[in-house]
């Protein structure tokens, strides 16, 4: 698969995004500081060794960082609008479960790991994707793109991100589909707490 | 190819034609919906393939790709890796001509021919100590660029996730391979198995990584090797999230 070498994000780039950019450079630029500082948080987060601390820290990183709520909606996909709000409820408290223990293991991969912001685009007013490369301490680069959003003009949050062009939440939709296309929502809440709980073992 | 083989590659074909054109599609919108996203019609019939893969993997593959990735040094390693790469060339070759991307074409074909011969049948990749690596091309990728949609999903017994599209392309790639019909059986097979074990080395992490904490491995090997394939076909450039999309501009 063919890689690039990226230069670090220029402040041609910022210009050029405004001129067709329907956000302000400045939202821009602060969207893109909001990435390039909690995905540096995140990495210093991987380096502490596997226990209750990494994982509290990991846990304060998501509710500052990830619009959570929005994901676990997303994951659902078409089923959003058949679910009842004590499903939903239930739903979301495990989502949120969920993404600490599992991410906090799959992430572990990227410790010592290195982030270089590469440039950044804003879809519209309140949607941005920063890519970014991460490079490992051998020189290996991965493409990693965060999309962030300020929905009603609050804090921006992670929406969604990719890893080599591979969706968090694209993979969590095509997944969860065909668990409640068997088993219903209420089913696909009880694999994820019982996922959950063998996984926190 | 015998006569033979080739007419049970058809009886195989006319089976799955059938069995897709006699799944049933849900009635209910929205279940029809997801179904028609999904699209992996012989689902119960691709988790069982799935199941035996699974097994297969644990209990056959991973302990021999294991065990030559821990006792088996790096450079050899390394070696045998750009051996198989080698060979694969040719495919490369005719399939990105096929696609009209001559400079991968030319890239492919010089690093063929410098490989085979001052890199020792392939043993060492010399481009690529210069930056210099061909992207690998299949007749899948081809029928993608071709315009051709990917077909229903399937699960191959052994070689894993396809779809209609690709498993076509797999059986274009055995027969355009020119060494399928250079080297004898037994090579044939020693260069499958090869394959084999290096790609389960080089990619058992991954796949643990994403066998773990996942809610439904099933499907999320189906997402994630459809997501990879269009990396793939849009030749490495991963876009998700549209940053390149000019068109909004």
């Amino acid at each position: 698969m063919g890689r690039h070498v990226w230069q670090r994000i220029a402040p041609a780039l910022f210009v050029s995004a405004f001129l067709w950019s329907p956000a302000s450079a400045g939202s821009l630029e602060e969207a893109t500081d909001f990435v390039a500082q909690r995905a540096e948080r995140l990495l210093d987060i991987m380096t502490l060794p596997p226990g209750p601390e990494r994982r509290d820290a990991f846990a304060r990183w998501i509710a500052s960082t990830v619009d959570h709520d929005g994901m676990a909606n997303r994951a659902l996909g078409r089923y959003l609008d058949v679910a009842t709000n004590a499903e939903l409820r239930a739903y979301t408290v495990a989502f949120h479960n969920y993404i600490i223990i599992t991410y906090e293991r799959r992430l572990e991969t990227f410790s010592g790991y290195s982030l270089k912001v590469e440039r950044s685009r804003a879809l519209d007013d309140n949607d941005v994707v920063v890519r970014t490369t991460i490079w490992a301490p051998d020189g290996g680069r991965t493409t990693v793109d965060f999309r962030i959003g300020n929905d009603n003009g609050g804090p921006w949050r992670l929406t969604d991100f990719a890893i080599e062009g591979l969706s968090m939440v694209k993979t969590l939709r095509d997944e969860f589909a065909g668990v409640i296309r068997r088993d219903g929502i209420e089913g696909l809440t009880a694999l994820i707490e019982s996922n959950v709980a063998e996984s926190a073992l | 190819m015998s006569m033979s083989s080739m007419m049970r590659g058809s009886a195989v074909a006319a089976v799955v034609l059938l069995a897709v054109a006699c799944a049933e599609v849900p009635d209910d919108p929205l279940e029809h919906d997801v179904f028609l996203e999904t699209n992996d019609p012989l689902e119960p019939a691709n988790r069982t393939v799935f199941d035996f893969d699974v097994a297969f993997l644990d209990h056959a593959l991973s302990p021999v790709a294991l065990a030559y990735r821990d006792h088996v040094p790096e450079p050899v390693r390394g070696g045998v890796s750009n051996v198989l790469d080698n060979l694969q060339m040719p495919v490369t070759i005719l399939n990105s001509g096929l696609q009209g991307d001559f400079d991968n074409m030319a890239g492919a074909t010089m690093s063929f021919f410098i490989n085979s011969t001052a890199g020792i049948g392939g043993l060492f990749d010399i481009p690529a100590n210069s930056g210099w690596k061909p992207r690998r091309e299949d007749f899948g990728q081809t029928l993608a660029v071709w315009g051709f949609a990917e077909g229903p999903y399937l699960v191959l017994p052994v070689a894993g996730p396809s779809t209609a599209r690709d498993t076509v392309g797999l059986g274009v790639d055995i027969l355009t391979d020119p060494l399928t019909w250079l080297l004898t059986p037994g090579w044939s097979y020693l260069r499958s198995g090869a394959d084999v074990i290096d790609s389960t080395a080089r990619e058992h992490d991954r796949i643990d990584e994403a066998r773990m904490g996942a809610i439904d491995f099933y499907a999320t090997t189906r997402t994630l090797y459809r997501q990879a394939r269009a990396r793939e076909i849009a030749n490495g450039v991963a876009d998700p999230f549209g940053l390149d999309d000019s068109s909004e501009e």
